[in-house]
């Protein structure tokens, strides 16, 4: 993973993504503080792991059981220069899931990247 | 050392409010200075004014108030978080034409910005969630 | 050189397995709330890992809880809140898991 290499130290904020969409307000939340990250000047990066990565999945339909959901926020991180997405290969497996139902490209982390990804960070947000 | 404290737990369902408690009167007493404590999430619950434990029960929003007041740091909650959980300065109570404010003295409603802000002036933050 | 704190059982949440995944070699953990029965020599998590973190269990939430030290892993630390506050000084990152 050649920019997990070369960008030691370069990044600032981490947000880890480990809970699933619906059920509680996490997702929104975390979201936002990345977003706010980004406001203020900072390189956010994103790792959707555990349940997180059901975030990722396409076709959701939030509006169901009255939500808003987070696929409008995802699809606006471009703008606010959040281009890092990371997702943990280990959880995608464990829940039968391939990079193609995914709606967000991500980059997959494979075990040995993991810990290389939080150290490379100054500070982690982990939701 | 500069210390900031992130709360995402209210003040009565879970442990983390009671674990960041002990943990800045524990930061206080090696002689660091705490710089301010952020509420996230259910956090927000913490500044209510309207909490009322039993009196021989923690009232945790008025511990954070004595030692803020003691100490000289801030108690800021996400204003974003607060509003949609219903904890409204007198502020926010006349924007949405609320009939009463609660948010407690000694804290005040501010932007998310606020915690990235603890993140890179403070030397240290961490994070308690339920 | 990063402090992970965790706050679940994993009799009962798989919490301290995702911590796992992502510790390196001079990484610390510590056990605190709910977190700390994972300091249990029962506790299958612990035997397991892969890394070579050192392991701390707050020794406030473990007594409250009725740990006692002869049922818990010898290799895990007993610190107390000002313990907690020395391994915040020591890590200058610190990723809370709850």
């Amino acid at each position: 993973m050649s920019d997990l290499e070369t960008s030691q130290q370069d990044n600032q904020i981490l947000v880890i993504f480990r809970k699933a969409p619906a059920g509680s307000a996490w997702a929104r939340e975390a979201l936002d503080l990345a977003l706010v990250g980004a406001a203020f000047g900072q390189k956010v990066s994103l790792l959707f792991m555990g349940d997180g990565v059901f975030q990722l999945l396409e076709q959701q339909n939030p509006k169901l059981i009255g939500q808003k959901g987070t696929q409008a926020m995802m699809q606006a991180l471009p703008m606010y220069e959040i281009d890092n997405l990371y997702v943990e290969g280990h959880s995608l497996v464990e829940r039968g899931l391939d990079l193609e139902q995914l709606a967000v490209n991500c980059q997959v982390l494979n075990a040995d990247e993991m810990p290389k990804l939080l150290q490379q960070h100054q500070q982690v947000f982990n939701f | 050392m500069n210390y900031s404290i992130a709360i995402y737990g209210g003040p009565y369902g879970h442990q983390a409010s009671h674990s960041a408690y002990h943990f800045a009167q524990a930061v206080l007493a090696k002689g660091h200075h705490i710089q301010r404590v952020f509420f996230y999430h259910d956090g927000v619950y913490n500044a209510s004014a309207l909490v009322s434990p039993p009196q021989d029960e923690v009232n945790l929003p008025q511990q954070w108030q004595q030692l803020a007041n003691t100490h000289q740091f801030e108690l800021t909650v996400c204003i974003a978080a607060a509003v949609r959980r219903g904890v409204l300065d007198a502020n926010e109570a006349r924007r949405y034409q609320k009939p009463a404010a609660n948010l407690a003295e000694g804290y005040q409603l501010s932007g998310l910005g606020q915690l990235i802000d603890a993140s890179l002036e403070s030397d240290r933050l961490i994070s308690f969630g339920p | 050189m990063m402090l992970h704190t965790v706050n679940k059982s994993g009799f009962s949440s798989k919490l301290l397995e995702e911590c796992l995944r992502t510790v390196q070699a001079d990484d610390a953990i510590l056990l605190i709330e709910d977190g700390v029965y994972n300091a249990l020599k029962t506790a299958r998590t612990f035997t397991d890992q892969q890394a070579q973190c050192t392991w701390y269990v707050l020794m406030e939430d473990a007594k409250a809880r009725g740990l006692q030290a002869e049922h818990c892993h010898p290799e895990i630390q007993w610190v107390d809140y000002s313990g907690f506050v020395e391994l915040t000084e020591q890590h200058a990152s610190i990723c809370s898991w709850f």
